[in-house]
């Protein structure tokens, strides 16, 4: 995932390298992040990273979220679509806790 | 759909497979009240993938027995003969048509949204008292049909279809229309007439989008049109559609069913999907 100066933080793994603007190496993919290198990163002026690690994780529960509300805006109303939105909604947090 | 798209669709899917021979086989054994389960037995032994599948289900928690079964023949006396026939004919299926990943048409997560339905089918069929609901589970399992001929047959319009769906947010079926002329359940039913299946298992194929259009309102077109929508609801598998669609009310009331039965029955159909994967894997 993509992340800005503001966002990354000491512990993120990079997925992609770390270029100065004259394109430089100046981190390479697969380090893991220091405050030192949040430092570095300033005096550079790097403002963009691609990183891995569990943010990923939080922006898939968000798409979940996201798609329980957006699955159902086609389906009309109705006394008994209703209660398939509550059991499914019921069902999908439950298995997403597991 | 004008009739030169209909008859291209149609010489087009005369490349598609047939059902193997083993199904043949078997459906001539069960239709024929001579034959007992050693008979059939004899016939299923020869397939090792049918044998490992037949015990896996017997053994499963559909039928829920204390002891293990391990024979061939015990198992066939306990499922029945219909029921073999389905399970049969539900390999066969999946077996004909094992789908690849490829970039857009998710095959694997497309049959397990084929098995939940079939799953949900028979779990319907039991609180509606249907009197065979394996042939319910089949009708559930061939239902998206259409979707595969699709994937065989039209491949580059399979790939535009899904990305209007998508980009678009509207009904597969919307976009198939669009590009195909004629919608997944059309193409399905024209496809399965090949394969002389009664119609307890053609109609829900041509009908479970519109189940108000079928005459006679056959139960079979309303569980699987509610099967579907439930499995999309639940969020199991992969249908190339994003949206659960609406549910048709007529078809509902027929049913018989009170509001308070879909809690019970979706439970069901989360707890069984799990199962119905497990048995049909190869």
């Amino acid at each position: 995932m993509r992340v800005s100066l503001q966002e990354i933080e000491p512990g993120m793994r990079l997925s992609k390298p770390v270029l100065n603007q004259q394109g430089s190496l100046l981190l390479k993919e697969g380090e893991m992040i220091t405050p030192q290198h949040l430092m570095l990163f300033k005096t550079w002026g790097v403002g963009q990273f691609e990183v891995e690690g569990e943010e990923k994780e939080i922006e898939k529960e968000i798409e979940k979220e996201r798609e329980d509300e957006t699955i159902f805006s086609l389906s009309g109303g109705g006394e008994i679509m209703e209660e398939i939105k509550r059991v499914a909604k019921k069902l999908r947090a439950t298995s997403r806790e597991e | 759909m004008n009739e030169s798209q209909l008859k291209g669709i149609i010489e087009k899917t005369g490349d598609l497979p047939t059902l193997p021979v083993i199904y043949h086989k078997v459906k001539e054994l069960v239709d024929n009240p001579q034959t007992s389960a050693s008979d059939l037995g004899r016939v299923i032994t020869q397939d090792q993938v049918l044998t490992t599948k037949l015990l896996r289900l017997v053994n499963s928690s559909f039928y829920g027995f204390p002891q293990r079964i391990t024979t061939v023949n015990r198992a066939i006396a306990i499922i029945g003969f219909k029921a073999l026939k389905a399970m049969v004919l539900a390999t066969s299926i999946l077996k004909v048509f094992s789908l690849e990943e490829d970039d857009g048409f998710q095959g694997e997560k497309f049959w397990q949204h084929s098995i939940g339905c079939a799953v949900g089918a028979k779990i319907i069929g039991k609180y509606v008292k249907y009197e065979e609901p394996d042939e319910l589970f089949v009708a559930g399992l061939i239902h998206d049909i259409g979707k595969v001929v699709e994937y065989v047959a039209f491949g580059a319009e399979l790939k535009e279809i899904l990305k209007i769906t998508e980009r678009e947010g509207i009904f597969i079926r919307e976009a198939e229309n669009r590009v195909l002329g004629a919608d997944h359940a059309q193409i399905g039913s024209l496809f399965i007439r090949k394969w002389k299946l009664p119609p307890e298992l053609v109609d829900p194929v041509t009908y479970h989008h519109s189940p108000q259009e079928v005459k006679g309102f056959p139960k079979e077109v309303e569980i699987i049109h509610l099967s579907d929508i439930l499995i999309k609801a639940l969020g199991l598998g992969w249908t190339g559609d994003y949206k659960v669609p609406p549910l048709d009310l007529v078809g509902w009331d027929n049913l018989g069913l009170g509001k308070g039965a879909i809690e019970p029955i979706m439970e069901e159909m989360e707890e069984g999907f799990w199962d119905g994967i497990s048995i049909l894997k190869e």
